[in-house]
């Protein structure tokens, strides 16, 4: 178990980086748009004091957009620090829907450059589940990462969580290129260390288009 | 003569803002938050600069600058980066990017190196007509 731990974190190590790297990116987004808002009010007055004159309504359309801005970016800051934490209990209740949702939102950038529209459907009821909540993260990214590859014309993938008895699967869904010689090759053998942790299994169905993390209902600890 | 720029970035705010800011000084400014329409642009309109960001959907900003250089060996791109490190924009540099400048940018920073497109731009035109002038007077050879 120690190895398989060790692996993990290491691979986990990339995985976090690598978030941390598309979420600072939305983050200069974000300031960059704040800072031209600022500038063009610096050139506003500027002219104004030109003797032009300064239409307040402008003013309170760049007052507008910084403030949108400031909302995306406290949105962005938050599932920072809910990732952020996720390395911080070995074992957690974990709301399904919520969980997906913030990591397809923190790894948007990276699958909207793949040009692939992510989505989650999830049932009416909450789904909660007890497991490691940042492997977890690893692991859906692990499925939609391997997912981008085969999402064929579409382009569409659906994240969809289906509670069967005792257990829950996340199934990636619009894998219209995937092949049965795809489908053999999976799980990829980076994937067996997460899987051992998380207790799970993949299912993967070429006809149907999609492949599935099987996760227990609660692991214990 | 007025300096021409193309802006590629998929955050149209910023290229709003940005290219009203330009436009007051002085600059005649297209946008586009497509890599695609981008390439598609380049083929009907000449710039003196396009300033393009790294981190496109649908195409890579280094696979544009490559396409776009291929295309128009004298285009002058010049990349917005929304990466910490200067990595990405070394590589671009390799590319064929004239700079890279990182965000959000300094918009005088932004000016001084378009302005340096210009004239980097200028110079590589007038080359290119003086070596089709000298070709044609040596095939002709009257």
């Amino acid at each position: 178990m120690t190895d398989t731990m060790n692996n993990a974190a290491t691979d986990g190590l990339r995985f976090f980086g690598r978030m941390s790297a598309a979420i600072s990116h939305d983050l200069k987004n974000t300031l960059s748009i704040m800072n031209e808002s600022a500038g063009l009010i610096e050139d506003l007055a500027l002219l104004a004091e030109k003797g032009r004159p300064l239409e307040p309504q402008r003013i309170h359309q760049l007052g507008a957009t910084i403030k949108r801005q400031i909302q995306r970016n406290d949105g962005i800051v938050r599932n920072m620090n809910q990732f952020a934490h996720s390395v911080d209990n070995p074992l957690k209740e974990m709301s399904l829907a919520s969980s997906l949702e913030m990591l397809l939102s923190i790894c948007r950038r990276l699958t909207d450059a793949r040009g692939i529209a992510v989505s989650v459907a999830s049932p009416d009821r909450e789904i909660a589940i007890v497991t490691r909540p940042f492997y977890l993260y690893h692991l859906v990214w692990r499925l939609l990462e391997w997912g981008l590859d085969y999402a064929g014309a579409g382009k569409r993938l659906v994240l969809q969580i289906d509670p069967v008895p005792g257990a829950v699967r996340l199934v990636c869904r619009g894998l219209e290129g995937l092949t049965e010689t795809g489908a053999g090759q999976c799980p990829p053998s980076q994937w067996h260390d997460l899987l051992v942790l998380l207790e799970g299994r993949i299912e993967v169905a070429a006809d149907q288009q999609s492949v599935a993390a099987v996760l227990p209902q609660r692991i214990d600890a | 003569m007025t300096t021409k720029v193309l802006l590629v970035d998929d955050e149209k705010e910023f290229l709003d803002l940005l290219g009203e800011r330009m436009t007051s000084r002085g600059m005649e400014v297209d946008t586009t938050t497509s890599a695609t329409d981008a390439l598609k642009i380049t083929e009907d309109h000449t710039y003196d600069a396009i300033v393009l960001d790294l981190m496109m959907p649908e195409m890579d900003g280094i696979q544009v600058l490559k396409t776009l250089k291929a295309k128009h060996p004298e285009l002058q791109v010049i990349l917005l980066t929304g990466h910490g490190s200067i990595e990405k924009g070394v590589e671009a540099m390799r590319q064929g990017a004239m700079d890279f400048i990182e965000k959000p940018a300094d918009l005088e920073l932004l000016t001084e190196k378009i302005k340096k497109a210009q004239a980097r731009k200028m110079i590589l035109v007038e080359r290119k007509v003086e070596q089709e002038v000298r070709e044609i007077l040596i095939s002709k050879a009257w």
